[in-house]
C-alpha cells in the first residue's frame, strides 16, 4: 500500500498505492505504514528530501469507513475517539516536522484527510487532471477536518479567506485550489513528479512551516482585532441562523479556527481533536457518514456491473 | 445593619459621543476628576472618610483602564489612602457602583464610599473591547446572541409597539429633557467640563432637541432591518420566539439612547459618618436587586429587577412616587411601563437617554441622581432607578428621602 524509491539525488519518493482499488482511502493499515516509514526517513542520513505522491490517478480520498465507524463504536470513549483521531494528526505533524523538505504530487483528488496530508507537506503540486477535487468536505458529513487541515488552512489563508474553506468545505478544482491558496503549483501530469524533484533539488522548499518559524503571524485580520471579532460574530450568526442550531459541525469548525488563531500550533492541534472526536461520535454524523459510504458503495456497484 | 445614605451626587453635562462632541478633547481621566473633585469641593470632604470609590465603566481598556477610579483619585488629590474599584456589568455600571458602595456601607465595612460611572464613548468606542458572547462560536450558538437592537425590535414587535408609538416616545423625552433643561431641574448636579485653561467645554447636554418632531423621526431609516436579515439575527431571535413571526424593525437612531460622553458620582455613607463631616443625608438607599433574564430578548429584565427591589423593601409598584428607566431604546421603557402598570406621567419625568445619551458606565449613576433631583423639587418620597443590560440583566434600586 505503501512503497518508496529513492533516487540518486536521495530523494525519496513515498508512493501511496492501495492494492486491488482504485482510489486511496485513509485506514490504521496505511496510518501504520505510514508512521514507520515517515521515522524511517527521518532518520536516513542519506534522504535530502521527501516526495508524497499516490500511484493512482487520484492522490487519497479521506479516511475509510471503518476510522469513521469504529471512532463510534460502543466501546470507544471520548477520550480514546481523540486519541486515535490524533494519532493521524500526529502522523501529519511528524512529516511537517521531521527535519527534511516534504512535497506533495498529487496526480489528482485530494479530499478530506487526503488534503489535510498535503496541508502537511511543504510544498504542494497538483497535476492538471481536469478530475482533480480539492477540499475539505468533512462539514458535509457532521465532521470535521481533525488532522491538522482546520489549522493549517487557517494558518496559510488567514481568518477571512479560511472561514468560507472550511464551513462550507465544497470541493474545489485544481485551479479554484490553487487560486485560494491551498496548493502551490499546478503542473502537467507527465510533469508532476520531474517538478517535484526539481522544486527539492534546487533548495526551493523550506523543511520548516511558516507557522514554526518564530515570531508567526496569522496573514490578514489579527486574531484579537476588532475586524476579526466581527467577521466571527457574522459568521456565527450566519451559521446559527442557517442551521438553526441544529448542526453541531460548523459551529465546531468556527470554534477550531476561534480558538486555534489564538493559540500555537501543537495545542490548536488538540483542540481541533478533541472537537472533532465529539462530533464524529454523535449520531447524526454517524447517520451522515453511513448514509455517504452508501452512496459510494452504490456508485462503485454501480461501475462494477 | 447600618443604612446607606445619599449625601451628595453630581454629573457632567453629556456631550455627544462623536469626534465632534464638545467632550471628545476630555480625557476619562478628566471626565472622572471632574465629578470626583466636584464631590469633594462642594461638601469641603475630607477625602480620608472615603473608603473606596467603586466606578463603573464599561470598556475599561486604553487609556479609560487600569483601574480609573484610582488613577482618577490620585490625580483629583484624593487622600492616598482612598481606594478605587472599576466594575462592569454593561449598561447597569453605573447604578451597580452605587449598589455595591451601598452594600459596603450596610455591611458596616466602609463608612462612606463613592459611587461612579465614567465613559468616554467618543475616545474608546462601544464594542472595543471584544468579548465572548457575540465572537466566541461556543458561546455565540449557545445563548442564542442576538445584538441589543435586534432584541429592542424583538420587544417592540412582541408587544405591539409600531413606529408611531416608538417615535412618540422618543419625541416626549426630547421635550421633557428640554423643559428641564429650561427650568434649571439638572442645576443641582451639573458639573461644568472645563478645558486646561479653565474655559468650560460643556455645561448643558449636548443632544436634547426642544424641537424634537414625530414627523422628523418618521424619515429615519430602521438601524436593525439589515442585519436582522443578513446575517440573520431575526431568524436567531426567531429560535427562542417563533410566535412573534416577521420582527417589525422600528428602532433608529432617533428612538434609541445616544452614544454620548460623560461620568457621574454619588458619595455614600453611615449617618454618623455624615454627621462627622457635617453633611446632611438627601436619602436613603431602601433596596436594590440585580437579576438576569433570557439572554435573547435581553432587555426586558428592568421590571424582574424592579419587582426583586420593591419585594426585598416590602414595597409594591404603587409605592414609588417616581422612576427612571433607562431609555436604551424606546420599546425598553414602554414595556417597563406596562410590565409594572405606571404611568407614563412618572417615569423619566425629565427625559432620559434618548434624548440626553448613555454613557455606558456612567449613566446609572447619573439617572438616580436625576430621579433624588426631582423628588426634591416635587416634595416627593421615593424613586426607583433601573437599566436594561446586555445578556439580560437587569439592575434596580430604590431611593427613599430622608
Amino acid at each position: 500500500m505503501l512503497r518508496t524509491e529513492i533516487d540518486g539525488d536521495g530523494i525519496a519518493i513515498l508512493i501511496l498505492d492501495q492494492p486491488g482499488r482504485s482510489v486511496n482511502t485513509l485506514g490504521w493499515a496505511l496510518v501504520d505504514a505510514l508512521e514507520a516509514e515517515v521515522e524511517r526517513l527521518a532518520a536516513d542520513g542519506a534522504v535530502s528530501g521527501i516526495i508524497v505522491t499516490s500511484g493512482k490517478s487520484s492522490f487519497l480520498a479521506g479516511a475509510d469507513l471503518a476510522i469513521m465507524n469504529g471512532l463510534a463504536a460502543p466501546d470507544v470513549t471520548l477520550p480514546e475517539a481523540a486519541r486515535r483521531i490524533g494519532r493521524m494528526g500526529a502522523l501529519f505533524r511528524r512529516l511537517e516536522t521531521c527535519g527534511k523538505p516534504v512535497v506533495a504530487a498529487a496526480p489528482g483528488t485530494a479530499l478530506g484527510a487526503g488534503l489535510e496530508l498535503m496541508l502537511a507537506c511543504h510544498h504542494r503540486l497538483v497535476a492538471d487532471n481536469p478530475k482533480g477535487l480539492f477540499g475539505l468536505p468533512e462539514v458535509t458529513l457532521g465532521i470535521l477536518p481533525g488532522a491538522g487541515g482546520t489549522q493549517r488552512v487557517l494558518r496559510r489563508l488567514g481568518i477571512a479567506a479560511a472561514l468560507p474553506i472550511l464551513v462550507d468545505g465544497r470541493p474545489m478544482t485544481a485551479a479554484e485550489a490553487q487560486a485560494a491558496g491551498l496548493i502551490d503549483v499546478i503542473v502537467a501530469s507527465d510533469d508532476l513528479l520531474p517538478a517535484a524533484k526539481a522544486a527539492l533539488r534546487e533548495g526551493r522548499v523550506s523543511p520548516v512551516a511558516p507557522w514554526d518559524v518564530k515570531g508567526f503571524r496569522l496573514p490578514g485580520l489579527a486574531p484579537t482585532s476588532t475586524a476579526a471579532g466581527d467577521l466571527f460574530a457574522v459568521w456565527n450568526a450566519r451559521v446559527l441562523a442557517r442551521t438553526k442550531g441544529e448542526d453541531p459541525a460548523p459551529r465546531a469548525i468556527l470554534s477550531c479556527v476561534f480558538e486555534g488563531a489564538r493559540l500555537p500550533m501543537d495545542k490548536a492541534l488538540k483542540v481541533e481533536r478533541d472537537y472533532c472526536a465529539a462530533l464524529i461520535q454523535s449520531p447524526q454524523a454517524q447517520d451522515k457518514i453511513a448514509a455517504f459510504f452508501a452512496r459510494q458503495a452504490a456508485k462503485a456497484g454501480g461501475a462494477a456491473s | 445593619m447600618p443604612d446607606a445614605y445619599i449625601f451628595d451626587h453630581v454629573r457632567t453635562p453629556r456631550g455627544r459621543g462623536k469626534p465632534d462632541g464638545a467632550l471628545h478633547a476630555a480625557t476619562p481621566v478628566h471626565l472622572a476628576t471632574t465629578v470626583l473633585s466636584a464631590l469633594r469641593d462642594r461638601s469641603a470632604l475630607d477625602t480620608a472618610v472615603v473608603s473606596d470609590i467603586v466606578m463603573g465603566v464599561v470598556m475599561p481598556i486604553g487609556e479609560q483602564g487600569q483601574c480609573l477610579p484610582r488613577i482618577a483619585a490620585l490625580r483629583a488629590g484624593y487622600d492616598d489612602e482612598v481606594a478605587g474599584v472599576q466594575i462592569n456589568r454593561f449598561c447597569g455600571s453605573g447604578l451597580e457602583a452605587v449598589n455595591m458602595a451601598s452594600a459596603k456601607v450596610m455591611a458596616g465595612q466602609a463608612d462612606m464610599v463613592i459611587g461612579a460611572g465614567c465613559e468616554s464613548m467618543s475616545r474608546i468606542p462601544i464594542l472595543s473591547d471584544g468579548g465572548a458572547w457575540s465572537q466566541d462560536p461556543d458561546v455565540a450558538f449557545a445563548t442564542r446572541f442576538v445584538p441589543q437592537g435586534i432584541s429592542a425590535d424583538l420587544i417592540a414587535t412582541k408587544w405591539g409597539y409600531d413606529r408611531a408609538a416608538v417615535d412618540a416616545f422618543a419625541v416626549e423625552s426630547h421635550h421633557r429633557a428640554a423643559r428641564a433643561w429650561a427650568e434649571g431641574r439638572f442645576a443641582r448636579s451639573i458639573v461644568p467640563v472645563t478645558d486646561a485653561i479653565g474655559e468650560v467645554m460643556l455645561d448643558r447636554d449636548e443632544t436634547v432637541r426642544g424641537n424634537s418632531s414625530v414627523d422628523d423621526l418618521a424619515r429615519l431609516k430602521p438601524a436593525f432591518a439589515a442585519m436582522g436579515a443578513d446575517p440573520g439575527f431575526d431568524a436567531i431571535a426567531r429560535l427562542r420566539y417563533p410566535e412573534v413571526g416577521e420582527i417589525a424593525h422600528v428602532h433608529h437612531a432617533g428612538n434609541s439612547s445616544g452614544i454620548v460622553d460623560g461620568a457621574a458620582a454619588v458619595l455614600i455613607g453611615t449617618r454618623e459618618a455624615g454627621d462627622a463631616a457635617g453633611l446632611k443625608p438627601r436619602a436613603r438607599i431602601r433596596a436594590f436587586a440585580e437579576i438576569g433574564s433570557e439572554p435573547t430578548i435581553m432587555l426586558t429584565a428592568p421590571s424582574f429587577a424592579a419587582e426583586k427591589a420593591l419585594k426585598r423593601a416590602g414595597m409594591s409598584a404603587a409605592d414609588i412616587d417616581l422612576y427612571e428607566i433607562n431609555e436604551a431604546f424606546a420599546a425598553v421603557a414602554l414595556r417597563f411601563i406596562d410590565a409594572l402598570r405606571l404611568d407614563p406621567a412618572q417615569v423619566n419625568v425629565n427625559g432620559g437617554a434618548i434624548a440626553m445619551g448613555h454613557p455606558l458606565g456612567a449613566t446609572g449613576a447619573m439617572i438616580l441622581g436625576t430621579v433624588l433631583d426631582e423628588l426634591e423639587r416635587t416634595g416627593k418620597a421615593t424613586a426607583l432607578a433601573t437599566l436594561c443590560i446586555g445578556a439580560g440583566m437587569g439592575v434596580a434600586t430604590i431611593i427613599e428621602r430622608v
